[in-house]
């Protein structure tokens, strides 16, 4: 108990220093000029004219946006799978082979730089060492192996690899399937696998490595078979963080059948700080918690909160996404967000960052907004003003 | 025995009297029909006009034809592989009349320009539906292939990907992809093979071309909600060969070979026709993007492409009789094509292939049957049936990223994004029955019936040997058309209602019982329009038409894959409000001539089908999207004689995004932001000029030296939507200006023809979908052997 109120102490302390400083970066942007603390991503148009485009901004708090003779259409450069960091933007374009870097300036997307790259088949997770470097991984050719990429974001060095001691595909299964958003914590980072056949059905059982860096070897392979899935693939969504006491959470969101008719279950899990795999006495079973299956969506508000998504499939029609707040010592449902109107739903359309949850509802309204859930004061408020129509918002990105 | 030898006496003058009366009673009209070189013609129908009172010709080109009383008759001859006739007689009661008849055939000289009178385009044209009918003879000399031929006519936008072989979308007033639907003589064009598309098929086997817009008669039974285009072959049955060959730039090869045997006494013709297609297509491509070591930067250069070979090659045999009294027509045929394609691109000009190949080939067996006057005067009875399977295979194998230099890198990757060897096989049968019967001079009933079974079967080589849900669609298309004459033909109307009737099955696999059950649908939908023609004049008229059509769903669009693709039983085809409202005006100015005419139209397409994903990583297709269009076109023609001809053509068409709500949810009540907006990356105003110059007995007698110029042009469109985005930095698709000039000259009276072609002439940046690059300019020449 002790413990518990010294930690809420800490973290109430830790989101109101995050609130001042993000006030004052408001009120003075430090910040070149011609970029943005924000960017949203809308998509507009319907088959076969949809059009991906971005938009910067430099509040979410409080105005107006249209993509009306504003933001930059990106449809042909980039996929909303890109990474974000410190103002940029990095890409693997696996139809033309390129890794790319670009920052989102002057309502355009420019390109920094960019080079020839194929070592993954596609990208289904990353994770960042420090500001400088990056992990990428994927699968092989023959989707049999795991491999890698170190990215010096600064140099644009890419030294490539495959991670050793991957367990073996059991008998009577094919290939692997790779989970998305992993995290580098204390010299090592996590992914959880899965095994597919020539069919359909995913072998019952999730497994999670253990990867130790620089060496990319598979240290402690942890096993549950409440579920088969994994993270969702790297880039259009989020579902992994660390908190601030460097323990890692994630969401397993894609989910095929795993026993006849059966999707496997949506479950959320933890590793703690200095284990070296699952919390075998923590699983966060969504639809239990939720009422409702999770969906895609999984991040750190800070305040031991976690904001998640789900869809509430008892409400008719396109705008059935909802959102909650986890507790996450406890694994628990601390409050469904009732003042958000639904969603129609986007792939990663909330921005995490100072103990606050910006979520960009694409709702059936005419115009949309930007709602700002606070941890610290656990309230919702109505912040910027979108444009209404648009057909979905990807992405929403703190780019500073 | 008085009264006995009375009546012996009498029997004789009672015979002769009685044989009298009937001879006087017999008021017959005879005659013999010959081709123009003499030749009889057996087989050909003799009709009363404007009633069903006819008969056919015998082996010797005899008619013998028994009429109720004398008067005045017009008599309409008619026989396959000739032009029509008819002539007007006085037959006498109670007597034999004569009259002959000589038909010319109606297979035309290279070059011919029908300058006063009317072909059977300009005939076509003056018909109540909204049709550009093109004379394809008069490009027999040149190298053009048919989507050359008709992306130079109004309403039509062809966007090819590249050069030879290239894919392509193919547009009708704006709707395109699925919603236009190809023929040959009436076939679906696909029956033969894949490699029986528009970018391939020599201009020398078509004798003429017909694209329906919006609205479609009930005899082209298929669902094509935006139009059709139907390729006319020769129907004639004299004896020729139309041979040719021609070299270009890119290496391009092309060899067409057509020509039929006419066996005289038996009525047995042999017809054959192939041709063969060869280019490297090695155009070079304008500042590419490739990656240079030194720098480490990508750098600009212009390259050749060097993964673009195209080859196919088609066969066609038929055998049969034509003109008999059996049968008007009767064939048995087959064909067999081949083509193998490197892929040179994907859908961007940035995305480098440099070893997926996709190669294919597929055969048909074919019976069709033609009868006019089917054992009731009138009834004319047109059946086709074929089987025919068409297979091919896309093998993408090698992991490797390609550059414009065609150098590569080892690559985590296949190049079209999964390493695979996909087969692809689809058996289909296909038949129809075609019934006509003119009640009257001034009415008469259509009905079409198809039958087209297609089963298809796709799988990858790589991890199985079969497809194991293999998919088969059955499509029941059904049309009546009732046609009537008002005002002395001056106002023509046509009626009809289309059924459409699909029956869906597919194998699916079930998780629950881990096992494979066959799933199945059958859904009809019923379309109807009209068709109106009010002639002003001889060569003058308006004229409107009406479709509500569809365009229904196929297999998978119903089923899915049985993996992330989920079934959708409930979903929609495709339909659509299509109308025409338009008018031609023709008049004769001294030994010249002027036609114009001009269409406004209007399509409300709607629930155009789309995958969407519904949940993470699963999709399912939906109804998502609706379209309208309206748009203007326009065209003005002129020839002198035969010494000029010059045509000009305009075309604006505004396509508006017309989805109310953002996917087109049931549930939305906010307006999509692209509601009412300009649809982008589609082309909206294009013009094309033609000018051809000939003339006659030029350094000898019998030949003919002909100049042709066009040009095309199409205005810049923005690639993306044009209300959103920052204007500084929005893409767009430049402004187009496109000429080609060719020269000809033949000898002999068509016999022998040779020809030079340059094309792109200004050596333009000329683009197509996605800003791919089209070949710049190049040359070609021609050799064409006519021999009849």
């Amino acid at each position: 108990m002790k413990k518990i109120t010294l930690l809420a102490l800490w973290g109430m302390v830790a989101v109101l220093g995050a609130c001042s400083s993000s006030e004052e970066k408001e009120v003075e942007p430090e910040k070149e000029a011609g970029t943005y603390n924000f960017a949203l991503w809308p998509t507009v148009g319907s088959w076969p004219n949809v059009s991906y485009f971005v938009l910067g901004f430099d509040k979410l708090t409080e105005g107006t946006a249209s993509l009306t003779g504003q933001g930059a259409d990106v449809t042909t450069t980039v996929s909303s799978a890109v990474i974000n960091k410190n103002g940029y933007y990095y890409f693997y374009n696996t139809t033309e082979g390129k890794f790319s870097k670009f920052q989102f300036k002057n309502d355009q997307l420019q390109t920094i730089t960019q080079m020839p790259y194929t070592h993954l088949v596609s990208m289904t997770g990353h994770t960042w060492v420090d500001d400088n470097t990056l992990i990428m991984v994927g699968l092989d050719a023959t989707s049999t192996k795991i491999n890698y990429s170190v990215i010096d974001v600064t140099t644009m060095k890419i030294t490539n690899g495959q991670i050793a001691g991957v367990p073996a595909i059991p008998s009577g299964y094919t290939r692997l399937l790779v989970g998305g958003d992993i995290q580098f914590v204390n010299g090592k980072f996590f992914i959880s696998v899965g095994f597919m056949p020539g069919g359909y059905e995913i072998y019952p059982e999730m497994t999670v490595l253990e990867v130790k860096y620089p060496s990319f070897e598979v240290g402690t392979v942890s096993k549950d078979s409440r579920t088969a899935g994994v993270g969702s693939t790297s880039g259009y969504y989020g579902t992994s963080f660390k908190t601030e006491s460097n323990d890692v959470y994630f969401l397993v969101n894609w989910n095929p059948a795993w026993k006849p008719g059966v999707y496997s279950p949506i479950m959320a899990y933890r590793i703690k700080n200095g284990a070296t795999g699952l919390d075998p006495n923590y699983i966060i079973d969504t639809k239990a918690v939720l009422g409702y299956e999770a969906s895609g969506l999984f991040m750190n508000v800070g305040n031991g909160k976690a904001i998640i998504k789900y869809r509430d499939t008892s409400i008719t029609g396109d705008y059935q996404t909802r959102y909650a707040i986890i507790d996450l010592a406890t694994g628990k449902l601390h409050k469904r967000l009732t003042e958000l109107p639904g969603d129609r739903t986007g792939e990663r359309n909330v921005c995490a960052s100072e103990g606050k949850a910006y979520i960009a509802i694409n709702a059936d309204t005419t115009k949309d907004n930007i709602w700002i859930y606070d941890s610290a004061t656990d309230t919702v408020t109505k912040g910027l003003e979108i444009e209404g129509g648009y057909s979905s918002f990807t992405r929403l990105d703190k780019l500073d | 025995m008085r009264i006995t030898s009375i009546f012996r006496r009498s029997l004789p003058v009672l015979f002769l009297s009685v044989w009298a009366v009937c001879a006087y009673g017999q008021t017959v009209l005879t005659g013999k029909i010959s081709e123009d070189d003499g030749t009889e013609l057996p087989g050909a129908s003799v009709l009363v006009k404007g009633t069903a009172t006819g008969t056919a010709a015998d082996d010797k080109g005899v008619f013998r034809l028994e009429l109720k009383k004398g008067g005045s008759y017009t008599i309409q001859v008619s026989a396959i592989g000739f032009l029509s006739q008819s002539k007007t007689v006085q037959v006498k009661a109670g007597q034999e009349t004569s009259l002959n008849f000589t038909l010319k055939s109606n297979v035309k000289e290279m070059g011919e320009v029908v300058v006063h009178g009317k072909n059977e385009s300009q005939q076509i044209k003056e018909q109540a539906f909204n049709v550009n009918a093109i004379e394809t003879r008069q490009f027999a000399n040149s190298t053009a292939d048919m989507n050359q031929i008709l992306n130079r006519s109004a309403g039509i936008k062809v966007r090819e990907q590249g050069g030879v072989g290239s894919d392509f979308n193919f547009s009708i007033n704006g709707l395109s992809g699925k919603a236009v639907k190809f023929f040959i003589d009436g076939i679906p064009m696909d029956i033969m093979g894949s490699t029986m598309s528009l970018n391939n098929i020599p201009v020398n086997l078509a004798e003429r071309i017909e694209v329906y817009k919006g609205v479609v008669p009930v005899a082209l039974g298929a669902d094509a909600l935006g139009g059709s285009v139907n390729i006319v072959t020769n129907q004639g049955v004299k004896n020729y060969l139309d041979a040719s060959y021609s070299y270009g730039s890119f290496n391009t090869n092309q060899v067409a070979i057509s020509g039929q045997y006419t066996h005289r006494p038996t009525g047995f013709i042999a017809k054959a026709s192939a041709f063969y297609n060869y280019a490297d297509n090695n155009y070079l491509m304008k500042g590419v993007e490739i990656w240079d070591e030194t720098q480490n930067a990508y750098v600009y250069k212009d390259l050749p492409r060097f993964h673009d070979q195209y080859k196919a090659a088609m066969g066609q045999l038929e055998l049969g009789v034509v003109n008999k009294k059996w049968a008007d027509v009767f064939f048995v045929g087959a064909s067999y094509s081949q083509s193998d394609k490197q892929l040179q691109t994907g859908i961007r000009q940035e995305v480098v292939y440099g070893s997926a190949t996709k190669n294919g080939d597929a055969y048909n067996f074919s019976l069709r049957y033609k009868k006019d006057n089917f054992f009731l005067k009138g009834l004319g009875v047109n059946l086709y049936s074929t089987f025919s399977k068409d297979s091919y295979i896309l093998a993408d194998t090698l992991t490797r990223k390609y550059y414009w230099d065609g150098t590569y890198i080892d690559a985590g990757n296949a190049e079209t994004g999964s390493r695979r060897v996909t087969h692809v096989d689809r058996p289909r049968l296909f038949s129809r029955a075609n019934i006509n019967y003119v009640i009257n001079e001034n009415q008469s009933i259509n009905f079409n019936y198809t039958l087209d079974r297609v089963r298809n079967q796709t799988y990858d080589a790589l991890i199985m040997q079969e497809d194991d849900v293999p998919g088969r669609i059955t499509k029941h298309i059904a049309g009546l058309a009732f046609q009537q004459n008002f005002f002395n033909k001056r106002w023509s109307n046509t009626l009809f209602a289309k059924y459409y009737g699909i029956d869906l099955n597919k194998r699916q696999y079930t998780s629950l019982t881990q096992s494979y059950y066959d799933e199945g649908a059958f859904k009809s939908y019923l379309g109807y329009g009209l068709a109106s023609v009010y002639k002003l004049g001889e060569n003058a008229g308006v004229k409107g038409s009406y479709e509500f059509t569809y365009r229904v769903q196929d297999i998978n669009e119903v089923f899915g894959d049985g993996f992330s693709i989920s079934n959708n039983l409930a979903l929609k085809p495709e339909s659509g409000d299509n109308v025409n409202l338009g008018g031609f005006y023709g008049m004769k100015l001294g030994r010249g001539s002027l036609f114009v005419e001009g269409s406004a139209f209007y399509r409300n397409s709607r629930d155009f089908i789309y995958a969407i994903e519904y949940a993470t990583n699963r999709f399912q297709y939906q109804n998502v999207s609706k379209v309208l269009i309206k748009g203007l076109e326009a065209e003005v023609r002129y020839s002198y004689n035969r010494l000029l001809n010059a045509s000009v053509n305009v075309s604006y068409q505004n396509a508006i995004d017309n989805t109310k709500y953002t996917l087109n949810s049931s549930t939305s009540t906010s307006n999509s932001a692209t509601y009412k907006n300009r649809i982008p990356n589609q082309p909206w105003f294009f013009s094309n000029a033609d000018l051809g110059i000939g003339k006659n007995d030029v350094f000898q007698k019998g030949s003919r030296i002909q100049f042709n110029w066009s040009t095309q042009y199409t205005h810049w469109y923005y690639r993306t939507w044009e209300a959103f985005g920052n204007k500084k930095y929005q893409l767009t698709i430049p402004k187009q200006l496109v000429h080609q000039a060719s020269v000809s000259y033949s000898m002999h009276q068509g016999k022998y023809n040779f020809s030079l072609e340059c094309r792109n002439l200004t050596n333009e940046l000329v683009y197509d979908n996605f800003r791919l690059q089209k070949p710049g300019r190049a040359f070609y020449a021609k050799f064409r052997l006519f021999l009849k």
